[in-house]
């Protein structure tokens, strides 16, 4: 039988506040255990939270983000559960009445343009973590991370494969750094993703049986877990069984899927209105203020693009892919007033650079304006393209202006004709049976021809110019 | 409504809470008549539905404007019952050593 | 009031509840050396050197904090309560801090794990509760002001009992940050007084708005001593037929109507009002605040204070720790709420009582709406009952709070006045206003003081 994957994803991401959700603490990661703890984030007796309004912006520009309805009022509610990384014995997130609902995500997948449905986006507190390698026999609790702001963003189950989901969860990673919510760092677990996922008959629209995958912090991890899951569904299902609803955790070590204890899994949350805070209300101008501040998204700066600077759409995206990347060579086709060559610079030199230092675009040790400084001396004809490349290497180390760089490494292209037509003639009487040749209709030794006078110039002669003289010359 | 020996305990497990045999009957016992007394609620009129769960509203709904003030950073490590290595040491969860031991 | 004198109130606290006829009012009484520190410079401060008694489930820095729970034996706050700042910058003392119900769970302060307090009336019979300590050790004149909590009556209640003023604010008037939480939707600060100038004086210093409890309220607070002189000519005092029922003891009933009789007297319009929805006050208050007290005792679990017992794993550490830890009564109330919330019976009790919660509300307003100023009830159904006879009946003790538990529901401000005694043991009156109007509570409540006669004790 033919089965029909079906997947919806529910990805947490750590918002970019400066303090915690509830409480004045700093938000930081990789600090000694448990120094950013207050007694409102300890969960002491007495203690009390307030809410964070630096993470309410971002959990609505998050929203509009999204393309969501945000809801005028949304409800603080309680998920009680024990566990030792929980202070309080309940997280405080949001349950019957979220943030926002009805949102969609466009991208390009596998099979070409794809839009997914975001069901809701709630806003919680993390909890802290739990480590069980530190003190033998026994776990460690630090709670640094107890009380930073998270959104929820819980899609429609409208993926359809492991790729499909890739793509998905790398266009809303995208959105997300465009909007400047998150700094969406896995590894430092800013963003963790769930995935529902089952099998239902090809052509069947009623869902299958699901199974929950938990704990994946990367993207290659997702896809991976998906596959192994999708593998073994298929093959209980080919077999005539069922599938057990059940929470699985991922193993990203070795690669595997296990079904979660059954006393991991906590059945009943018993949710209930959080009585310490009221309702967050966000009128009409919190909503126009969000939406004010909401940058250009990745999809209509590709748009922009293709439109202002007359990129491919193959270009567009590429730049657009980071914006940091985007905002970079925005900067300098304003400068250069040559729009492709900016992008063909940007995607070409510039990046290889940036990866081979190993740097971000939004840090990049090389200016906007420092790129628009060669290729102005390119574009005059001062430079060679080659020799512009060897002056950008330069840069990161060396903040001298470009010109006079490009002096001192002797870079400036030799155009003075007198001197050219001077090489011509001695690469030309020193070479007779090519020069024959080519008047004969060897064209392409021609190339051997300019090698020469290149060479006699040390490589500094203007090829363009030297293509031309020797032409004439060949041709008189 | 009323409560049996085996809801008792399931409640209890949720509330983190062991009760012997003795507290068990008693507990059952006590929830009973406390649960008779609280099912007078079911002669609330159902039509009659006020601004129910919206109770709270009255109190500020300014928060989204406050902030908490400065954080009182503190060292947690005295009044923890074991605290090692600027950690809270706590017994592992049900099987985590266990399966450390068979891997 | 001089720092000396506190330093005396303290020495006398401890000669007293040392002997054979102490009360066992307090936890844990302030040393000598804090208690005469260096204090406020500011001589003219409301409370300059005023000792105050507070309940033991208010975070104070140099005092422990244990909610008369073994599960907070020793437990020292890193904080200090709001309302503790406020009192200090008033220049009050805080000389001890007093007993109380096991986290505030109870009507008789016999469930405090450090045994009941002792009615300064009759050793034999309780305080009332929860804040039983604060309203003994006003009663027993320790001090003249205490600090209590409400969630369901706990400051009204005990001072009806012990023959003292009680006053509970309006949710949302005194920061409940540092108070540890019971049922946070109901959980206000409330004070005692050996008269109704002296619950005012120290209401007004711990009131106002805090901006690290979101359920506090950024309104002016109005000068409630001023309002003790301006008597009662003029308002419109309801009498709601809910709370004098036909089963009401007679010799309460008779009281009560010397009460309004003189408030008439005083200038007072009585008027005739009806509640109907406070008979579902009992049953929605034991859904709802159980529900929130199960999910406020969660984070008592052994992990990061109090006293821990080991297990095994983590969840038979949090067991263990639990289940030595908390009382009886506390075990039940954290059993009844879970229960309450669990899938499957949210709706029948939870979304139920939030409804009846509703309801009640809005009979108040209603009736405030209609031009009652203030209401006047009996504040409970009986005078203190012996220490032991209610304490394995949990549902006979909860009627207790029958009479006061709808301004906790509704969050309305309210006020238990001494109006008599029978057979010695004092009966307290109860004054309801609307929202915001603690002033109206003050008016009536002085101006029954000035009739009847001062305290009962």
């Amino acid at each position: 039988m033919s089965w029909e994957v079906v997947i919806g994803i529910e990805i947490h991401v750590q918002l970019r506040t400066e303090r915690k959700l509830f409480c004045g603490n700093r938000v930081v990661f990789g600090d000694a255990p448990n120094t950013h703890v207050c007694p409102v984030c300890l969960g002491l007796p007495g203690a009390l939270p307030t809410v964070n309004p630096e993470a309410v912006r971002l959990g609505l520009r998050t929203a509009l983000a999204l393309d969501c309805t945000v809801h005028e009022r949304s409800v603080w509610a309680r998920k009680n559960y024990f566990y030792p990384d929980l202070p309080k014995g309940y997280q405080i997130s949001q349950f019957e009445e979220p943030l926002a609902t009805d949102g969609t995500v466009s991208f390009v997948g596998p099979d070409g343009p794809r839009t997914v449905r975001i069901h809701r986006i709630h806003m919680e507190e993390d909890a802290g973590k739990l480590v069980h390698d530190r003190i033998p026999g026994k776990s460690a609790v630090d709670l640094n991370r107890a009380g930073t702001p998270l959104v929820e963003i819980v899609t429609e189950p409208d993926l359809r494969s492991p790729a499909d989901t890739r793509a998905f969860l790398g266009a809303l990673k995208q959105i997300l750094e465009y909007v400047d919510v998150s700094d969406c760092n896995m590894e430092e677990g800013s963003l963790r993703a769930d995935a529902n996922i089952s099998l239902r008959p090809s052509g069947s629209d009623t869902l299958g049986t699901k199974t929950e995958i938990k704990n994946v912090n990367s993207f290659s991890g997702i896809e991976r877990a998906l596959e192994i899951e999708i593998a073994r569904q298929r093959e209980v299902l080919d077999g005539g069984g069922r599938i057990e609803q059940q929470t699985l955790l991922w193993d990203d070590h070795r690669g595997t899927v296990r079904p979660m204890r059954s006393k991991e899994e906590s059945h009943d949350y018993r949710y209930f209105p959080d009585p310490d805070l009221p309702p967050l209300r966000l009128d009409g101008e919190a909503l126009d203020a969000a939406r004010a501040e909401l940058p250009e998204l990745p999809a209509a700066r590709r748009a922009r693009f293709v439109d202002a600077y007359a990129l491919s759409e193959y270009d567009a995206g590429v730049l657009t892919q980071v914006r940091a990347t985007a905002e970079y060579f925005e900067a300098v086709a304003r400068g250069v007033d040559d729009p492709k060559l900016a992008a063909n610079w940007v995607m070409g030199p510039v990046q290889a650079l940036m990866n081979e230092r190993g740097e971000h675009p939004e840090r990049f040790s090389v200016a906007p304006s420092r790129i628009v400084e060669i290729l102005g001396l390119l574009k005059e004809g001062v430079v060679s393209d080659s020799a512009a490349k060897k002056v950008l290497a330069l840069l990161p180390e060396d903040d001298t202006p470009v010109g006079q760089i490009v002096e001192r490494e002797g870079l400036v292209q030799i155009r003075d004709t007198a001197r050219l037509e001077a090489w011509v003639a001695t690469v030309l009487e020193a070479h007779p049976e090519e020069t024959a040749r080519y008047r004969d209709g060897e064209k392409k030794i021609l190339g051997f021809l300019m090698g020469r006078v290149m060479g006699l110039s040390k490589g500094q002669a203007d090829p363009r110019q030297v293509s031309e003289l020797l032409r004439a010359a060949l041709d008189d | 409504m009323s409560v049996d020996r085996e809801e008792v305990l399931r409640i209890a497990r949720l509330a983190r809470l062991r009760l012997d045999d003795d507290e068990l009957a008693r507990m059952t016992d006590d929830l009973n008549s406390i649960l008779e007394h609280v099912d007078a609620l079911g002669a609330l009129e159902e039509d009659e539905v006020a601004d129910d769960g919206r109770w709270a509203e009255r109190a500020s709904t300014r928060a989204s404007e406050e902030t908490g003030a400065d954080p009182e950073r503190l060292d947690p490590s005295g009044m923890a019952p074991a605290f090692q290595d600027g950690f809270f040491v706590v017994p592992p969860p049900p099987g985590v050593h266990a399966e450390e031991d068979r891997s | 009031m001089t720092r000396l004198a506190a330093a005396d109130v303290v020495q006398r606290i401890r000669a007293a509840e040392a002997g054979p006829e102490g009360l066992n009012a307090f936890i844990s009484v302030a040393d000598d050396v804090a208690v005469g520190g260096p204090g406020p410079t500011d001589r003219d401060a409301p409370l300059a050197g005023v000792p105050v008694a507070v309940k033991d489930n208010i975070a104070t820095l140099e005092l422990p904090t244990t909610c008369g729970s073994r599960l907070l034996e020793g437990y020292r706050s890193p904080f200090e309560a709001t309302a503790i700042r406020k009192l200090r910058a008033a220049g009050a003392v805080v000389v001890g801090k007093t007993n109380l119900d096991e986290f505030a769970m109870g009507s008789s302060t016999e469930s405090s794990a450090w045994g009941p307090t002792r009615n300064p009336h009759d050793r034999a019979r309780v305080t009332g509760g929860s804040s039983g300590g604060s309203a003994a050790a006003v009663a027993a004149g320790y001090v003249s002001m205490a600090l209590g909590s409400e969630t369901g009556g706990s400051v009204r209640q005990p001072a009806a009992f012990c023959g003292v003023v009680g006053l509970k604010p309006t949710y949302g008037r005194v920061s409940r940050y540092g108070l540890v939480a019971f049922a946070s939707s109901m959980d206000q600060i409330g004070a005692f007084g050996r008269t109704v100038v002296d619950a005012a004086r120290l209401l007004e210093a711990v009131s106002g708005h805090d901006p690290l409890d979101a359920t506090s309220v950024d309104r002016p607070v109005p000068g409630l001593v001023e309002a003790a002189g301006k008597g009662v000519g003029g308002l419109v005092v309801g009498v709601p037929e809910e709370y004098l029922p036909d089963t009401l003891d007679a010799g309460i009933r008779g009281l009560i109507e010397v009460a309004l009789e003189r408030l008439e007297r005083a200038g007072a319009e009585l008027r005739r009002v009806s509640l109907p929805h406070s008979r579902f006050a009992i049953p929605t208050y034991y859904v709802l605040a159980p529900a929130e007290a199960s999910s406020n005792l969660s984070r008592f679990d052994g992990v990061r204070y109090g006293v821990r017992r080991e297990g095994v794993d983590i969840a038979a550490m949090h067991e263990a720790t639990r289940s030595t830890g908390f009382g009886a009564e506390v075990k039940r109330r954290i059993m009844l709420g879970t229960y309450a919330l669990s899938a499957g019976y949210y709706d029948r009790y939870y979304g139920r009582a939030q409804r009846a919660r509703a309801h009640i509300t809005r009979d108040f307003r209603e009736v405030f709406d209609s031009g009652v100023d203030a209401l006047f009830t009996p504040t409970t159904p009986t005078t203190a009952f012996p220490i032991g006879e209610r304490i394995d009946d949990p549902v006979q003790m909860y009627m207790s709070d029958v009479f006061t538990v709808t301004a906790n529901l509704a969050g309305i401000p309210g006020m238990s006045v001494p109006i008599g005694s029978l057979d010695g043991l004092p009966v307290g009156g109860q004054i309801l206003a609307p929202w915001w109007r603690e002033d109206t509570t003050v008016r009536v409540g002085a101006a029954l003081e000035a009739s009847l006669g001062g305290t009962t004790s």
